[in-house]
């Protein structure tokens, strides 16, 4: 699409100095950020960077489907210092999500609620699957007529979400996943190997079974501790350029980085569940 | 001079070209590699020792990571020239068919815009698309430079300059020939394209004015 390149550069600032005060502007250099993320990425045994290194940038793209048209602002992620921390932080947040449906199916299966996952869905063809399991429920004389069916969406979802919150929600959904493997299985680890073709993940009960794998380079290997440490770091480091100026997101993720999907998604996730929960108490 | 004391010392190399066209597939360079007339052409001592090379390609940019420019505005550019871009005006007017009546500026996801055939051709095969016409390099020159690196380095290793110039030769020879058959009868050219030099010409006339990005 294309775009005057004054009002893409003015939205743009727009969007940064906006009132809500998603964004501020960073008191450290891009030269010290960008070390931070590399003594983090060493210390935690993260891939470095080939060339650069460079901090995110924010760059807009227009909804064609809104009138009037809208920029979606997101933040181009590749080759970042910590773009390896965000992939295989999507990586175990994937491996977790099974487990997360069986907590969900564990949940409703006392007070007897037919349930097979939770409400996320990997992708849209999940919704044709999930409706025809809500139509079973109906009688033959109520299939006669058509249903309605409504689709909502948020707004604005991932730059309102508040990073404490944001932390915390995820710090008790990692922990519960963890607790729930622990007491059903022993296992205490979490090993994901991944490769450009394919994705595999094992739980482990102690890191000696990391041994048996021989490819050092595509696994790597996590506890809840760590997976938080690494989210926190991320979370607290959401700095970006836009003109070589260098900002810091303090309200929300910034959209199209890795694993941003799986924190909305989970993010909303213990809210139900925390809502599924309330109501059987009561 | 310096012989070789086994098989494995050459080693099965890679000869990478740069992939310019989807006629290049069909020259099949791997058979003209293992040609017994192209295989005559290596010093015997060589020959003895030789693996028969394998051939990669190296591919160009995809049209997205050729023409769009919000990699350039949120990242390359300098704060001064951010700011000239802001307060200078915009050249909207060129283009009033393509204003957004609401913003008041261009904001089009109409190929028109580009008014030159080539170019709408270009954009309307999507952001993946990998124009090899791009890198101005003919079939034969990809291939040329891409047998010179490999031959570059084999001699290196056998330390001898030039041992290798007949066998390069006649494999360039054989090229030449295929790809003025593969011209005559194409094997499937569905995905090529060019673009005249002029067309891309215009596009550098209106990328100072337009930012060229993704839909969202």
């Amino acid at each position: 699409m294309f775009v005057c390149k004054k009002f893409y550069v003015s939205s743009v600032f727009s969007e940064l100095n906006s009132p809500v005060g998603t964004y501020v502007v960073s008191n450290l250099a891009q030269s010290d950020i960008l070390k931070l993320h590399l003594s983090f990425n060493k210390a935690h045994n993260f891939k470095g960077v080939k060339c650069g290194p460079h901090l995110l940038f924010l760059c807009a793209v227009w909804k064609f489907h809104k009138t009037p048209v809208k920029p979606r602002f997101i933040c181009a992620a590749s080759s970042t210092p910590l773009t390896d921390v965000s992939k295989w932080l999507c990586s175990f947040f994937k491996a977790m999500f099974p487990t997360v449906n069986d907590l969900w199916v564990s949940k409703l299966k006392k007070p007897d609620v037919p349930c097979d996952s939770s409400w996320i869905l990997n992708d849209s063809t999940g919704v044709v699957e999930v409706i025809n399991k809500l139509n079973l429920s109906r009688s033959e004389i109520d299939k006669a007529s058509p249903l309605l069916l409504q689709s909502f969406d948020f707004s604005t979802l991932y730059t309102k979400i508040d990073l404490v919150n944001l932390k915390a929600h995820m710090r008790v959904l990692i922990n519960k996943v963890f607790n729930w493997m622990l007491e059903l299985h022993h296992f205490k680890f979490l090993m994901v190997k991944k490769t450009a073709l394919s994705f595999r993940f094992l739980w482990l009960k102690n890191k000696a079974e990391i041994n048996l794998f021989e490819n050092l380079h595509s696994f790597k290997v996590g506890e809840a501790s760590d997976l938080i440490s690494w989210l926190d770091f991320l979370l607290d480091n959401l700095s970006f350029c836009f003109g070589q100026g260098v900002y810091r997101q303090c309200i929300g993720i910034p959209m199209d980085t890795n694993g941003a999907v799986y924190l909305a998604n989970f993010y909303l996730f213990t809210y139900e569940f925390d809502f599924i929960k309330q109501s059987l108490e009561e | 001079m310096f012989f070789p004391s086994s098989a494995s010392f050459l080693g099965r190399d890679l000869i990478i070209s740069v992939f310019v066209s989807p006629p290049m597939d069909g020259l099949n360079l791997s058979s003209i590699l293992n040609l017994p007339s192209v295989l005559d052409c290596l010093p015997p001592f060589v020959r003895k020792f030789w693996s028969l090379p394998l051939v990669a390609w190296k591919y160009v940019k995809t049209s997205g990571q050729e023409f769009f420019s919000y990699r350039e505005l949120g990242r390359s550019v300098r704060a001064s020239q951010v700011n000239k871009i802001i307060h200078s005006s915009c050249a909207c007017f060129h283009f009033p068919s393509f204003i957004d009546s609401h913003h008041g500026h261009v904001i089009s996801a109409t190929l028109n815009i580009l008014s030159r055939p080539g170019l709408i051709e270009l954009f309307s095969r999507g952001t993946k698309f990998r124009s090899g016409f791009l890198s101005m390099l003919s079939i034969e020159e990809a291939i040329d430079k891409g047998l010179k690196k490999f031959v570059n380095k084999q001699e290196a290793l056998l330390g001898v300059q030039g041992i290798l110039n007949e066998w390069k030769a006649k494999v360039l020879l054989f090229v030449q020939k295929r790809t003025c058959a593969s011209f005559v009868f194409p094997t499937s050219s569905d995905s090529s394209l060019s673009v005249p030099s002029g067309d891309l010409d215009h596009l550098k006339i209106l990328q100072p004015s337009l930012g060229i990005t993704y839909i969202g």
